[in-house]
């Protein structure tokens, strides 16, 4: 099995009298999309930097792909990311600085001058490779920003906050790019919109105060594994019936219309027998179903846990 | 990638990105016009004082002695304790270099470094303040990054030296009535790598500014101060010797490369092997210096 993508142990970082980073304790598995949420001033982008390279901790041990982080010669351009509000330089085109940052890669110029060309397609911006970074708008500026983490074959990207400030279309596209991205390398994104690291993401840390509040696959820290959601919008609910499927513990909710919510051991029965069995239950009954749902959603989590 | 690779790349880049931007041609501009505006008004000087004493020789024998000899005298005199350090020999070296030049040379050492401020003011602060230094960090080191650009501005200033030079000869071949093309250009060859090694010190005094300093307003501000400290440390120093004061404080120039600045004009000795050797070491100390504090600092 490979190394974990990322470990930190006990990262602290202080500014002044703000403790940025409290003790982090946060693992990303080689190969997964990761995401990292918490309130403002949890430490999200501070974690993000200290990654990258750009902040020294005071204390505590970080390693990139099996590599202690001071092994920076070895880690040079396998971790690649998109720093927040970094913006390319200004003076030149943006084709000309995603062919400098594939130069230094160590391409050749042609071979550098195709890649660029080529995230620039990648993330539609093909038609604005002449134009300066000042030209562009926040969204493309943004995703011009991803573009660049995706020149060269880096084995973890950090993206911070991509979809920040992107409209709903560029956003929804920069997200099925990032779905795109599974399996070949560890995607870390940070974001405050849990519907969107829900969705994208397989694995997740809540951090607040600097350190991790939660951790694990989506599926366990929203139960979707081990919890569904009926609702139910007319009839009365077998609620005995319910409690006699295979594997199910517990069963809450009310007798009439409502959500009905099913605990159960996956051990015993996975969620898909479950929920079958509880539709199949509820129709014979005669209720009307309206909507079923595995877990809880990450914002209910995220809520107990911070 | 070697770091010397990475270094070629990074200083390919800055120069496309340094020729192409408005502030870099303004400020190369701005000192071509500064140059000929300047050799124009002592070669303008210099042709009205040969007009007058071409006029006092032709009034005799003792206008010629009247007009000539006060004015070498004076002349000599003046080299010999201001530049020459009272060294007689040097003062008669110097006297031989017509007025234009060492007027020439002494405004190049006594303006590049503020050119060179605002120049490379911002090669790292800049990049810093905008975030856009992240892109190149997470592919090459922060000396790669710094060395990269750091030779970018050394490139540049060694063109603009010589396009300033060729905007000098161009004036004094205009102007001058005995000019010489073979000798002049061979003069300004002769005093380039003195002007050479001048900048390099500032080139890295400007460095280490950007380097430390975050905000590019700051360092700047730095870059132009600076070189008036260390300017002013070594004359104050200088006066001191000159008054006889305790020796400690004369020894306090040396805390500036200027204390040695009067070697550059120096024929081809030690001397000026070993002023310009103070100049190009104390641009190392600084950019080395910076580029330790760089290496520690937080890119927040």
């Amino acid at each position: 099995m490979s190394a974990p993508a990322i470990v930190t142990r006990g990262l602290r970082k202080v500014y002044g009298n703000v403790r940025a980073l409290d003790g982090l304790d946060v693992e990303v598995p080689a190969g997964s999309i990761f995401g990292l949420v918490g309130p403002n001033g949890a430490g999200k982008t501070t974690t993000f930097s200290v990654v990258m390279g750009f902040v020294r901790p005071d204390s505590g041990e970080v390693e990139l792909l099996g590599r202690p982080i001071s092994d920076r010669a070895a880690l040079r351009g396998r971790v690649l990311g998109l720093p927040q509000d970094a913006q390319l330089d200004g003076r030149v085109s943006v084709l000309r600085s995603l062919t400098f940052l594939a130069r230094l890669t160590g391409m050749d110029r042609d071979a550098a001058a195709a890649e660029a060309r080529s995230v620039l397609e990648r993330m539609g911006l093909l038609d604005r490779a002449e134009a300066r970074p000042g030209e562009l708008s926040h969204g493309m500026a943004k995703k011009v920003g991803v573009a660049q983490a995706l020149i060269g074959d880096a084995e973890v990207l950090l993206l911070d906050e991509p979809t920040a400030g992107l409209d709903p279309r560029a956003a929804a596209e920069l997200r099925e790019l990032i779905r795109d991205l599974r399996g070949n390398r560890a995607v870390v994104i940070s974001s405050h919109n849990l519907a969107e690291i829900q969705e994208i993401c397989d694995h997740v840390a809540i951090i607040d105060r600097g350190r991790s509040v939660d951790a694990g696959s989506i599926d366990e820290m929203t139960r979707a594994d081990a919890e569904v959601e009926i609702d139910v919008k007319e009839g009365a609910v077998p609620a005995s019936q319910l409690a006699e499927i295979a594997g199910v513990s517990e069963v809450t909710g009310g007798e009439g219309p409502g959500t009905v919510k099913i605990r159960f051991d996956p051990g015993i029965a996975p969620a898909d027998e479950v929920i079958s069995a509880a539709l199949s239950a509820l129709l014979a009954a005669g209720c009307k179903v309206g909507e079923v749902r595995k877990g809880r959603g990450l914002e209910a989590r995220y809520l107990e846990t911070t | 990638m070697k770091l010397l690779a990475q270094v070629r790349r990074v200083t390919a880049y800055e120069l496309r990105a340094l020729f192409g931007s408005a502030r870099a041609v303004t400020v190369l501009v701005l000192f071509l016009l500064v140059a000929v505006a300047s050799s124009g008004t002592v070669a303008s000087c210099q042709e009205k004082l040969a007009g007058e004493q071409s006029k006092l020789q032709l009034q005799g024998p003792s206008g010629r002695s009247a007009g000539q000899m006060p004015s070498g005298f004076v002349y000599r005199f003046i080299l010999g304790q201001t530049v020459a350090k009272g060294d007689p020999d040097f003062a008669d070296f110097l006297a031989e270099i017509p007025v234009f030049f060492l007027l020439y040379v002494w405004g190049c050492l006594f303006l590049y470094p503020y050119l060179l401020a605002l120049l490379g003011y911002d090669q790292i602060s800049g990049e810093v303040a905008s975030g856009s230094a992240k892109f190149p960090l997470l592919r090459v080191s922060r000396p790669a990054l710094a060395l990269g650009k750091v030779s970018a501005q050394i490139l540049l200033f060694m063109l603009i030296t010589l396009l300033n030079a060729g905007a000098t000869l161009a004036m004094a071949a205009g102007k001058l009535p005995e000019f010489q093309l073979d000798e002049s250009v061979l003069l300004l060859l002769r005093f380039w790598p003195p002007i050479l090694a001048s900048g390099l010190c500032y080139i890295g005094l400007v460095a280490f500014w950007s380097m430390v300093i975050g905000s590019p307003g700051g360092s700047l501000g730095m870059s132009i101060v600076t070189p008036l400290i260390l300017w002013g440390v070594s004359k104050i120093a200088f006066l001191w010797d000159l008054g006889g004061g305790y020796r400690v404080f004369g020894a306090l120039g040396y805390l500036s490369p200027e204390a040695l600045g009067w070697g550059l004009f120096r024929p081809f000795d030690g001397q000026l092997l070993l002023s310009m050797g103070v100049f190009i070491g104390f641009g190392a100390l600084f950019f080395l210096l910076g580029l330790r504090l760089f290496q520690r600092k937080d890119l927040a």
